[in-house]
């Protein structure tokens, strides 16, 4: 195609055009060069999840690379039968998915009125929302420890989904209007003629077309609670109540063995929600992000 | 949009934004307050102060900004800011996907496939991302690195050792490229084909395509990533806390750990808090001018 | 997904209710079963590392069988912490600033002052009255060492330890060098010199710098300071002495011990320092002296140590500790880790018994052996698996006579000023004088002003 566009423009303008890179040939040696980087880099992406890979079916894993002399799924058994992979997992769940379904319904309802609605202050607060996406945990932890102390919510289930929550709001929110914005109003405006009020009209017409969107806005915040480290690692003193995250670091600095079974398999367990979801979520992502490279 | 109108407008709009706005007022912006608050007085976990901390007023900050520890973190987070965000994450993810992307003239194959590859890295999770690379910069002669430079002849390095400021920058730069490449691809091929197609017949190079037309276009979103990416660097805990917890020595600590190290190793919370102020005060600075991009986004 | 959403938020009734079930069902998960009066009790016992949690696995359930014969319901649950000793202090003070606390918990003693004075140990001074055993067989030393700053006890002992330098003895008779108790700081340096110029490698560790922790200054600082005529803690002004002459003298000798090549300085400078210097050079035989203690036959160098040496005791023996005058040596000796009880129990009674239990008797006995510790109370000489043990028994018995340091607030500040000196010094960027005073500012600064004086 590009051969066709470039031929004829030579034609036409009949002037000189200098040959842009590879443009006429299929394989110039610009575009083998940009093959060649193209893969180097990919083998630099992924070549340090070959150890993961190779370690969480080795019965004998060890910190080095290495092909396993046993292929086994042992590692991933003995993780939920005999150690508390399963009590891990679940906590991870009820942790990110309680985060994700307060979200949900949260950025939700607000987004619909910040997308619909003009009032004195709008900007302000979106600007001031937007602002708040530079709060990152690392800085209020101290404070935060101290309020989730008062509040009587350390180490409990719904004070740290609640944390988690907030944390993943802002980005939540702006994704949300962001959605919300493209439904055009013409529809709801259908809706209203129709017969049918306000509300009716947000939930029945416009929530059904910005679905995608808060399907995509709540599988951000869920991986964005799910990978969360910091706040389980201060809020949550519980063995019994620590996610994924804290889980693996505290086998990594076991002082003197390292079980590496038991990290490895519990690695990729961890992972596999948000690669899933990544792979998944990319082309809607990048739809909506590329316009603008809005909320990345 | 439709300008709010009456007193039942007013009341829907407050209810929905309230429990929004609650959730992050209460756990993002007090917080934020708070920390200003406790950053002047000397409340610990332990010891004394425990019981009954008490004001202090600026002695934690003169404290602060005499402790050649504090500085010393400060001053390497900026430089893994510059080297993993702005150059690393950026600039050559910019000049990559330019590479890669699809334009009058220039295709490729197979960039789809790539672009699910190179998603990887950012999609798993910190503490994953630190493990595998703990693997790879295994200072023993069977770590990987060490293995492909033992058959260049090299001794094995540890590389946690002795270089780990530079090697936790790698990490960051290899968990944030390939999206970052992903992302800049797809603004580019987002462009407007017939002004690029305009400046081919004028003659232009490539280069000079890209100097004169296409960054100009792309500004604002270049601008934009750029202030997140150095926004979220700054803010980087767990993913170098995994690898190294500071270590050796002081070596990785970058303000984040600094203050997890203030506030949950040596247990004074008053301190740390004044730390964290300090960080959000530059976090806030940049934010501001993050924000002033985006207005248009509104 | 898009459906599944639809059709939760077209009834925001139902969406809110449901929201509210999750959390009532979250909520009612964390609810803490308390410990109903005269039930039927369960205690939380934290412990962390591994032979001590091994040794806890295999004999608690002992415990349960000898309380029910008693006639009382006592389980106790263990709960393992993380490892590496901050992190387990990080987590235990969380736990215990949450409200989380363990029953009872095991730690290092110089831990017990900051838990104590922060209000979240148990008073221990009444149920120590009662129990017989306390006054009558665990040792005087120890037991004063262990009374908090405002006069109460928090902490028992688990066991005892004794530090001092362990040799060589063959690497020196090899070398043709005296083995004889060094008596003062310039004979130890004399002979190390010696040997460092046979081996080339350097010869006496005493713990320096930031990368030992807390070891720089209980394995290292403190048994030079004790020999000096200087003392740390003015304890009646209640104030850190943080410049004396004999602080001086200290810094002066780690520049000292570094001029001469006599102390390893690289492995310093990295985490876990002990593994090139104990766990290497030792068994060796580079590394002719070091500062030890008790558990060091089994824990380090014991055949289920960590880096085991054969025919340990042909090879290793013990010197005291030299002082800088010369006049007499010492060892130094204090109860190693200790129990501590939640002032948050819900179950004092129960909690004690377990207490008084571990502090006894059959499972001390076995704690001792496990971890290389001599035994904090003088009956256990003839219970096995403790009296087998001689060179542990030799160890409590110089304890009426050792040395030691109480803990005291703000210990963790001093300790923290000292590793940041020693670094300067062995890293040659600090005279010995020089980091005196860098320590004596760095110590006022951390400390507060109000806390600290100067000789």
């Amino acid at each position: 195609m590009s051969v066709d566009v470039t031929a004829e423009q030579k034609d036409a303008s009949g002037g000189r055009l200098r040959d842009t890179k590879g443009s006429s040939r299929r394989h110039s040696p610009g575009k083998i060069g940009a093959y060649l980087l193209l893969s180097a880099l990919a083998l630099f992406a992924l070549i340090p999840f070959s150890w993961l890979l190779l370690a969480a079916f080795d019965s004998d894993a060890s910190i080095s690379v290495k092909v396993p002399k046993a292929w086994t799924l042992g590692n991933f058994t003995n993780l939920f039968a005999n150690e508390d992979g399963g009590r891990l997992m679940v906590n991870s769940l009820i942790y990110a998915g309680g985060a994700t379904i307060i979200l949900v319904v949260v950025t939700t309802l607000a987004g619909y009125a910040l997308s619909r609605y003009d009032f004195p202050g709008r900007r302000a607060l979106m600007l001031g929302i937007l602002l708040t996406r530079a709060i990152p945990p690392t800085a209020t932890i101290a404070p935060l420890y101290v309020i989730a102390t008062d509040l009587g919510f350390l180490n409990t289930y719904h004070g740290v989904v609640l944390i988690l929550a907030a944390i993943e709001a802002p980005l939540a929110l702006w994704i949300m209007k962001g959605f919300f914005d493209t439904v055009p109003r013409e529809i709801e405006e259908a809706a209203w003629v129709d017969g049918a009020n306000r509300l009716q009209a947000a939930f029945r017409v416009v929530l059904p077309l910005a679905g995608p969107g808060v399907g995509a806005g709540a599988l951000i915040a869920f991986i964005g609670a799910w990978n969360e480290f910091l706040i389980p690692l201060v809020l949550i003193s519980d063995q019994d109540k620590i996610p994924i995250s804290i889980g693996l670091f505290r086998a990594w600095v076991s002082y003197t063995q390292v079980d590496y079974n038991f990290l490895a398999a519990l690695a990729i367990i961890y992972v596999i929600p948000a690669v899933v979801f990544y792979l998944f979520a990319r082309r809607a992502l990048q739809a909506s992000l590329a316009g603008g490279l809005a909320g990345t | 949009m439709r300008r709010v109108d009456g007193w039942r407008d007013t009341l829907t709009v407050m209810a929905f934004l309230a429990p929004a706005l609650i959730l992050i007022g209460l756990f993002l912006v007090w917080p934020a307050l708070w920390a200003l608050y406790q950053s002047f007085t000397n409340k610990a976990l332990t010891g004394l102060t425990a019981m009954n901390p008490s004001f202090v007023g600026i002695d934690n900050y003169t404290r602060l900004l005499a402790d050649g520890d504090f500085f010393a973190s400060l001053l390497r987070t900026v430089a893994f800011v510059f080297f993993s965000a702005i150059v690393g994450q950026t600039l050559f993810a910019f000049l990559i996907a330019y590479l890669m992307a699809n334009r009058p003239g220039w295709k490729l194959r197979a960039v789809p496939v790539f672009a699910v590859i190179f998603v990887l890295p950012l999609a798993v999770p910190e503490t994953v991302a630190a493990l595998t690379w703990a693997s790879m910069v295994n200072g023993t002669e069977s770590g990987f690195i060490n293995r492909i430079i033992g058959v260049l002849g090299a001794g094995p390095i540890q590389w946690l050792q002795d270089y780990a400021m530079e090697t936790v920058t790698i990490v960051n730069i290899w968990r944030g490229l390939s999206f970052a490449m992903v992302l800049f691809i797809a603004a580019l091929e987002g462009l407007p084909r017939d002004v690029l197609e305009a400046a081919m017949v004028d003659g232009a190079s490539a280069w000079q395509q890209l100097r004169w037309v296409t960054i100009p276009i792309l500004r604002p979103q270049i601008l934009t990533f750029l202030m997140l990416t150095t926004i979220t660097t700054f803010g980087i805990f767990g993913l170098v806390y995994f690898l190294t917890r500071g270590g050796p020595g002081n070596a990785t600590e970058i303000v984040g750990i600094y203050i997890y190290k203030q506030a949950f190793q040596f247990f004074e919370i008053g301190y740390g808090s004044a730390a964290g102020v300090l960080l959000l005060a530059i976090l806030l600075g940049l934010g501001t001018y993050y924000v002033r991009l985006m207005r248009d986004q509104v | 997904m898009a459906s599944t959403s639809k059709r939760y938020l077209r009834r925001p009734a139902l969406t809110l209710a449901v929201t509210l079930v999750v959390m009532a069902v979250t909520a009612a998960c964390t609810a803490d079963s308390g410990g109903d009066g005269g039930g039927p009790v369960e205690l939380t016992l934290l412990d962390h590392q591994e032979p001590r949690v091994e040794l806890l696995k295999k004999l608690l359930p002992q415990f349960e069988q000898d309380m029910k014969e008693q006639g009382k319901e006592i389980s106790v649950k263990l709960l393992e912490g993380p490892a590496e000793d901050t992190q387990f202090t990080t987590k235990l003070t969380l736990d215990y600033n949450s409200g989380n606390a363990p029953d009872v918990a095991s730690f290092g003693n110089s831990g017990a002052v900051d838990f104590a004075t922060s209000g979240f140990l148990l008073d221990l001074t009444p149920m120590t009255e009662e129990w017989t055993d306390w006054d009558d067989h665990f040792y005087e030393q120890l037991r004063k060492e262990l009374v908090q700053p405002d006069g109460k006890i928090y902490v028992v002992p688990r066991e005892a330890q004794i530090v001092q330098l362990f040799y060589r003895k063959d690497v020196l008779q090899s070398d043709g060098i005296s083995t004889a108790q060094p008596q003062s700081w310039d004979d130890l340096l004399d002979r190390m010199t010696q040997v460092t110029r046979e081996s080339g490698e350097p010869s006496l560790l005493f713990p320096a710098g930031e990368a030992w922790g807390g070891g720089t200054f209980f394995e290292g600082f403190i048994h030079l300071m004790l020999g000096t005529d200087s003392s740390l803690y003015d304890a009646e002004e209640s104030k850190w002495i943080v410049a004396s002459p004999g602080l001086t003298d200290v810094l002066t000798y780690y520049e000292a011990l570094t001029e001469a090549g006599v102390m390893p300085v690289d492995p310093l400078l990295n985490p876990e320092p002990w593994v090139p210097t104990k766990y290497e050079a030792f068994p060796k035989g580079d590394l002719v002296a070091t500062t030890c203690g008790t558990w060091c036959w089994i824990f380090d160098w014991g055949p289920n140590g960590a880096a085991p040496i054969d025919g340990l005791f042909k090879k290793v023996s013990t010197w005291e500790f030299p002082t800088k005058s010369g006049e007499d040596t010492f060892v130094w000796g204090s109860s190693g880790w200790v129990w501590a009880i939640s002032a948050d129990t819900e179950n004092p009674e129960e909690a004690w018994e377990l207490v008084k239990w571990l502090a006894s008797g059959d499972f001390m006995a076995q704690n001792a052996v496990a971890v290389g510790a001599a035994s904090p109370r003088d009956d256990l000489r003839n219970v096995k698996p403790y009296s087998d043990y001689d060179f542990l028994i030799d160890a409590e018995r110089q304890l009426p006579k050792a040395r030691s340091f109480v803990s005291l607030p703000g210990t963790d500040k001093i300790v923290q000023a000292v590793g940041e000196a020693t670094e300067q010094v062995i890293t040659g960027r600090m005279s010995g004088e020089e980091a005196a005073e860098f320590l004596a500012e760095r110590a006022t600064e951390l400390l507060g002003e109000d806390n600290v004086k100067t000789l």
